[in-house]
C-alpha cells in the first residue's frame, strides 16, 4: 500500500492539467494551414515545370506553393481582379509588361522561349505537311485559341494574321480554346484533327502518345520570350525571390530545358 | 496497523472520488470535442451546397448566353441580361461567403401550397480566412470576364438583331462575330465548371475527413474510456481487496494475540512466584554480604588509620576531604575541611606550574598522579612530600572524587641536593678532563697525520726489534703492506750490501740511549735495491724508559745516484781546467815574457810611445788572464781535492795592513773610510798561508766597498775565539761596517 494519498493527488492534478491543456475547439487541421502560402499565376502550357520547382520549394521551405494555372490572359485578369499572388508566369512576356507600367508587376526575369508547332493525330493520318496554310485543308477539323484568353490565342492571330489567314482560320475553326491543355484536349477528344499550339507541349510524355508535331518552318513562327514577374501585392516576398532564384538557378534552367522552354 | 487501515481507507474513497470525478471531466471534454468536429462538418456541409449552388448559378449562366445566342428580339434581351447579372450578383455573393464565410439568402421556387418559394440561409464559417483558395479566385476573375463577354455579346446580338432584315453585307459579318462569341462559351466555362467541381470536390472530401476524424475521435474515447474504466475499477478493486486482506490478518492476529497474553499471563505468574522465592533467597545471602563488607570497611579503615603517611579522600569539584586517616588528622588544624587547608594552611587550592594542584592534574589527565609539594604540619615546619592522587569514577563513568597519600622524602630531598651538589662539581670536573682530552686528541690526531703523511718512510719497533708500526711512505717504498709487516724484523729489508760495521754502530748507539744516524743499503719486496738516510732513536717513557725504537728513513738512492753522477763529471771538469790552465799558461808567460822585453828600454831600437802603450797593454792584459787562469786552477784544485797550503807563521797585521792598502783607491772613490783597529797589532803570529789569507781579506774588503753605500765606515777588528781545538789560537777577522 505504498501508493500513497500525496502521491495519488499529483497524479490527478496531473491527469486534469493535461486536459485542460488541450482545447476542445482546436481544428484537426491547424499545423498543414499554418504553413506560409506562395501563389503563382502560371500559364497552362508552363504547368509542368513550375510544378516541379513548387515541390522542390516546398521541401526546402516548408511552404505551400498554390498554382492558378489557365490561359494567361484569364490570368492577368485574375492578378488584376483579386490583386493577390505573388508570381506571375504567362505564355507571354506582353502581359507582364501591361501589368509592370500598372505597377503590378515589381520584378521581371526571363526564364526561355516558347513557338508554335501544328499538332495532329498520332502518325500524322492526314499528311499535314509543314505550313500553316494546312489548317484551311476542308478535310481537317481545326480548333484553335482565343486571343480573348491566353497567350496562345495571341500567338496564333499573330502568326496567321502575319500569313493573312486569320479570319478564313477563325470561321473554318471548331471552336476556340481558353489555352494551350484546351487544344491538347481538343485533339484528345479527337474533337479536332489539326491544332495550332506550343511546341512545350510536346515535351509531355501522356500528350505524345495520341498526337505528333509538325514543326514549323522560322519564317512562319518566330520565338516568344518567356518570363516571370513578381507581384506588387506579393504577401510574402521572400520565398518568391526564393522560387524566382530557383527558376533563374540552374537547376531552374535544366527543368525548363527538359519542357522545351 | 489500525491507523493504517484508516488511511487505506480513506485513500480508497479519495481515488474513487477523484477518479469519478476525472472521467466526468474526460466524458465533457470529449462531448465538447465531438460536437466541435460535427459542428465543423456541417459547416464543410454548408460549403458542399454552396459550391452546388455556385455550380446551378454557372449552368443558369451558360444557358442564359446560349438563350442570347437565339433571343430575336431587344425586350428579350434585356430580360436575360437581368437575369445574368442576377445570377452573376448570387453567384458573387456565394463566392465571398464560401471565401471570408458568412450568411447567404437562397431562394428555392417550390410552388407548394401557400408558399410559392422558401428561402434558405446558408452559415459558413472559415475558420482560416487567410487561405487562399484558388478556385474563388479564379472564379472571381471569371465573373469579371464574364461581364465584359456578356456585355460585349449582347451588344453584338443587339447589332445582329436590329440588322437582321436588313440582309446586307456587314450583316454576314456580325454574324460571324456572334458565332465566335458563341464558340468561346463552352471553353469558357469549362474552366468555370472546374473550378466549381473543385470546390465542391474539396469541401466533400474535407468533409469526409471531419467524419473520419470525429469518428476516430469517438472510437478512441469509447475505447479508452472502456479501458480506464476497466483500469480503475481492477485499481479500485485491488484496494479494496488489500484493505480487506489487512483488515483480516488485524483480526486473526489480534484474536492470536489474545491467545498468547493469556499464555504469557499464567508464565508470568509462575515465572513471579519463582521470582519472589529467588529474590528472598538473594535478599539472604546480600545481608550477609553486607555484614562481610562492613568488616572489610572497618579492616580497611583500620589499615588506612594506621598508615603513618597523610591518607584522605577528596571531592574533586569541591576540594572537600570526605575521609582521612590519623596521620593526615594529625597534619593540620581540627577544623581543616579541605585539603589546601589542611596541608598547605592556605585558603585556595594550589596553582601554577612550580606547585600544580593534584586534583586539577587528576581532572584533567584522568589518571593517576604523582608529583611532589611542600606541606606543613601543624607547627608549621616543612615537609617535602611525595603526593599520590588517584582518580575514582563513580558507575558512569564521571570522576567524583580523588584519594590522596603523601609520603614524607625531606630526608631524600636533602641527600638528592647534596646529590646534585657533588655531581655539579664532578660535572665541572668532567668537563675540564674532557677538555684536556679532546686537545691532546687533536695534538695526536695531528702527530698522526705527521707521522702517517710523513715523505719519509718512518718505523716503530719494539724492544726486541718488532715492527709495531710502519707508515704509507713505509708501504710505498718496500711495497710490503702494513699487515705483511707488523711482528716482523726489520732485517727483511737487508739485502747484505750494508757493511756489517753499520749495524754494529747502530746497535752500540741504541744502547747507549743515543740517536743514530746513517745509511742503509735495503731491498723492497720486490728485490730492488735502494739506499736510506737512517735516523734511529729510543723512544722512552714517563719514566724515562726506553720502550720502542723510531726509524726514520729517507730514501736517497736517486740522490746517490746524482751524487756520483755530480762527482764524477766535477772530476772531469777539474781535471780538464788543470790540463787547460797549464797548457794556457804556456803560450801566456811567453806572450807576458816578450812584452815586458819590449817595454824595457832597447836603446837600439826603441818603441814610441804609442807602441810602448800597447805593449804594455798587452802586458797587463796577459798578467790578468795570468790571475785567471791561476784562479781556475786554484779552484779546479779545490774541486779535485789537491789543493795544498802552504803554511807558514804570518804576521796577520802585515797581511792586513797591505790588502788595505790595495783597496784604499777603491773605497775613496766611493767616498769609504777604513778604520783598521789597533788590536790587530796586537795579534800575535799564526800558522797559515800568506797568499790565501790575503786573498780571503782583499775580496772581504773589496766586497765590503762595492756592496756598501756612499761615505760608509768600513772597520777591521779582531776578536779571540773562546774555544778553539787543534792549533789555537785563531782568531776571526770580519771587517764589518757602520754609518
Amino acid at each position: 500500500m505504498s501508493f500513497s494519498m500525496t502521491k495519488s493527488c499529483f497524479f490527478l492534478l496531473f491527469l486534469s492539467l493535461f486536459l485542460n491543456g488541450c482545447d476542445a475547439d482546436e481544428h484537426p487541421f491547424k499545423d498543414s494551414v499554418q504553413k506560409k502560402e506562395v501563389l503563382i499565376y502560371c500559364g497552362a502550357t508552363m504547368l509542368q515545370p513550375i510544378m516541379e520547382l513548387a515541390e522542390i520549394m516546398e521541401k526546402e521551405k516548408n511552404c505551400i506553393v498554390k498554382i492558378s494555372y489557365g490561359g494567361s490572359g484569364h490570368l492577368k485578369n485574375s492578378v488584376e481582379v483579386n490583386r493577390i499572388g505573388d508570381l506571375f508566369f504567362p505564355g507571354t512576356i506582353s502581359y507582364l509588361n501591361s501589368l509592370q507600367q500598372q505597377g503590378m508587376v515589381t520584378r521581371v526575369v526571363d526564364v526561355g522561349h516558347m513557338e508554335l508547332a501544328i499538332f495532329v493525330q498520332k502518325g500524322n493520318p492526314s499528311k499535314v505537311q509543314p505550313d500553316l496554310h494546312e489548317l484551311l485543308r476542308s478535310d481537317m477539323k481545326v480548333v484553335i485559341g482565343t486571343d480573348q484568353a491566353g497567350s496562345i490565342g495571341k500567338e496564333t492571330r499573330f502568326v496567321l494574321q502575319k500569313q493573312g489567314i486569320y479570319q478564313q482560320v477563325l470561321a473554318k475553326a471548331l471552336y476556340m480554346t481558353t489555352d494551350s491543355k484546351g487544344l491538347v484536349q481538343a485533339l484528345r477528344k479527337k474533337d479536332a484533327d489539326m491544332v495550332l499550339n506550343w511546341r512545350a507541349v510536346a515535351y509531355k510524355k501522356d500528350n505524345l502518345s495520341y498526337m505528333e508535331e509538325i514543326r514549323l518552318p522560322p519564317e512562319q513562327v518566330g520565338k516568344n520570350k518567356l518570363a516571370i514577374g513578381l507581384l506588387a501585392n506579393s504577401r510574402n516576398p521572400e520565398l518568391a525571390q526564393y522560387f524566382l532564384a530557383l527558376a533563374t538557378g540552374k537547376h531552374g534552367k535544366e527543368i525548363f530545358s527538359r519542357y522545351g522552354l | 496497523m489500525k491507523e493504517s487501515i484508516v488511511r487505506q481507507v480513506l485513500l480508497l474513497i479519495f481515488v474513487f472520488v477523484m477518479n469519478m470525478a476525472v472521467i466526468v471531466f474526460v466524458h465533457n471534454y470529449m462531448n465538447r470535442r465531438v460536437e466541435f468536429l460535427q459542428k465543423l462538418t456541417d459547416n464543410e456541409l454548408v460549403k458542399v451546397e454552396l459550391s452546388y449552388l455556385s455550380h446551378e448559378k454557372l449552368q443558369s449562366i451558360r444557358s442564359l448566353l446560349q438563350d442570347l445566342f437565339l433571343s430575336r428580339s431587344s425586350h428579350e434581351l434585356e430580360l436575360i441580361e437581368q437575369v445574368i447579372n442576377r445570377e452573376t450578383d448570387e453567384l458573387s455573393a456565394i463566392l465571398s461567403v464560401i471565401e471570408h464565410g458568412g450568411v447567404v439568402s437562397h431562394k428555392y421556387e417550390v410552388n407548394f401550397g401557400d408558399n410559392e418559394d422558401i428561402i434558405r440561409e446558408f452559415i459558413y464559417e472559415n475558420y482560416y480566412p487567410n487561405r487562399i483558395s484558388l478556385e474563388v479566385i479564379e472564379i472571381r476573375a471569371k465573373i469579371v470576364e464574364l461581364q465584359n463577354f456578356t456585355a460585349n455579346f449582347q451588344k453584338l446580338m443587339a447589332i445582329a438583331i436590329s440588322n437582321k432584315s436588313r440582309q446586307d453585307v456587314s450583316t454576314q459579318f456580325e454574324y460571324m462575330e456572334v458565332l465566335h462569341y458563341y464558340k468561346r462559351i463552352a471553353p469558357f466555362f469549362d474552366r468555370l465548371m472546374e473550378n466549381s467541381y473543385r470546390i465542391y470536390f474539396d469541401a466533400q472530401t474535407e468533409m469526409l475527413k471531419l467524419n473520419q476524424v470525429q469518428e476516430e475521435v469517438e472510437e478512441n474515447f469509447s475505447n479508452r474510456l472502456a479501458v480506464a474504466l476497466v483500469l480503475i475499477a481492477l485499481f479500485i478493486f485491488s484496494l479494496a481487496w488489500v484493505i480487506i486482506r489487512n483488515i483480516t490478518e488485524i483480526v486473526r492476529e489480534r484474536a492470536a494475540s489474545q491467545a498468547a497474553l493469556q499464555a504469557s499471563h499464567a508464565t508470568l505468574e509462575k515465572a513471579v512466584h519463582e521470582r519472589t522465592g529467588e529474590l528472598q533467597q538473594e535478599i539472604e545471602v546480600r545481608q550477609e554480604a553486607e555484614e562481610e563488607q562492613r568488616k572489610q570497611t572497618e579492616f580497611l579503615k583500620t589499615v588506612i588509620d594506621s598508615l603513618s603517611h597523610p591518607f584522605y579522600v577528596l571531592d574533586v569539584e569541591t576540594y572537600e576531604i570526605q575521609m582521612l586517616n590519623k596521620a593526615a588528622y594529625e597534619l593540620g588544624p581540627d577544623n581543616a575541611s579541605f585539603c589546601y587547608a589542611l596541608t598547605h594552611k592556605r585558603s585556595s587550592p594550589c596553582s601554577g606550574d612550580d606547585h600544580p594542584c593534584p586534583v586539577a592534574e587528576v581532572l584533567l589527565t584522568r589518571q593517576p598522579v604523582t608529583m611532589e609539594h611542600i606541606h606543613f604540619d601543624q607547627y608549621g615546619k616543612q615537609i617535602f612530600v611525595e603526593v599520590h592522587g588517584y582518580p575514582i569514577f563513580d558507575a558512569d563513568g564521571k570522576l567524583c572524587q580523588m584519594i590522596e597519600y603523601s609520603l614524607d622524602i625531606t630526608e631524600k630531598k636533602i641527600a638528592e641536593k647534596k646529590l646534585e651538589e657533588n655531581n655539579k662539581n664532578l660535572e665541572k670536573l668532567i668537563g675540564e678532563r674532557t677538555m684536556l682530552l679532546e686537545e691532546e686528541i687533536a695534538q695526536r690526531e695531528k702527530l698522526q697525520l705527521v707521522v702517517e703523511q710523513n715523505p719519509s718512510s718512518i718505523v716503530i719497533t719494539d724492544l726486541e726489534g718488532r715492527i709495531e708500526y710502519v707508515n704509507k711512505q713505509f708501504e710505498k717504498i718496500t711495497g710490503y703492506t702494513r699487515e705483511e709487516v707488523l711482528g716482523e724484523n726489520p732485517r727483511i729489508l737487508n739485502s747484505g750490501q750494508t757493511p756489517p760495521e753499520v749495524y754494529a754502530d747502530m746497535w752500540e748507539t741504541l744502547k747507549r740511549e743515543e740517536i743514530w744516524n746513517g745509511e742503509f743499503v735495503n731491498q723492497s719486496k720486490n728485490k730492488q735495491i735502494y739506499h736510506e738516510n737512517v735516523i734511529l732513536a729510543p723512544l722512552k717513557n714517563d719514566k724515562g724508559a726506553v720502550t720502542h725504537y723510531l726509524a726514520i728513513k729517507e730514501n736517497i738512492t736517486e740522490l746517490k745516484k746524482a751524487q756520483k753522477e755530480a762527482e764524477a763529471s766535477n772530476v772531469a771538469k777539474s781535471k780538464f781546467l788543470s790540463r787547460m790552465s797549464h797548457e794556457l799558461r804556456t803560450p801566456l808567460n811567453a806572450i807576458n815574457g816578450f812584452s815586458q822585453l819590449l817595454l824595457r828600454n832597447n836603446k837600439k831600437h826603441p818603441l814610441n810611445e804609442r807602441q810602448a802603450q800597447q805593449v804594455l797593454n798587452i802586458n797587463t792584459a796577459g798578467l790578468h788572464l795570468l790571475e785567471l787562469i791561476n784562479e781556475v786552477l786554484d779552484l779546479s784544485r779545490i774541486e779535485s781535492g789537491h789543493l795544498t797550503l802552504s803554511l807558514e807563521p804570518v804576521a796577520v797585521a802585515d797581511a792586513v795592513a797591505g790588502c788595505v792598502i790595495l783597496v784604499t783607491s777603491l773605497a775613496e772613490k766611493t767616498g769609504i773610510s777604513l778604520e783598521v783597529d789597533q788590536t790587530i797589532a796586537d795579534l800575535p803570529q799564526m800558522q797559515a798561508d800568506l797568499t790565501r789569507l790575503k786573498q780571503v781579506l782583499l775580496n772581504l774588503l773589496s766586497n765590503s766597498i762595492k756592496y756598501n753605500r756612499p761615505y760608509a765606515v768600513i772597520g777591521c777588528c779582531s776578536s779571540r775565539l773562546k774555544s778553539c781545538r787543534g792549533s789555537c789560537p785563531y782568531a776571526s777577522l770580519v771587517p764589518g761596517s757602520s754609518v
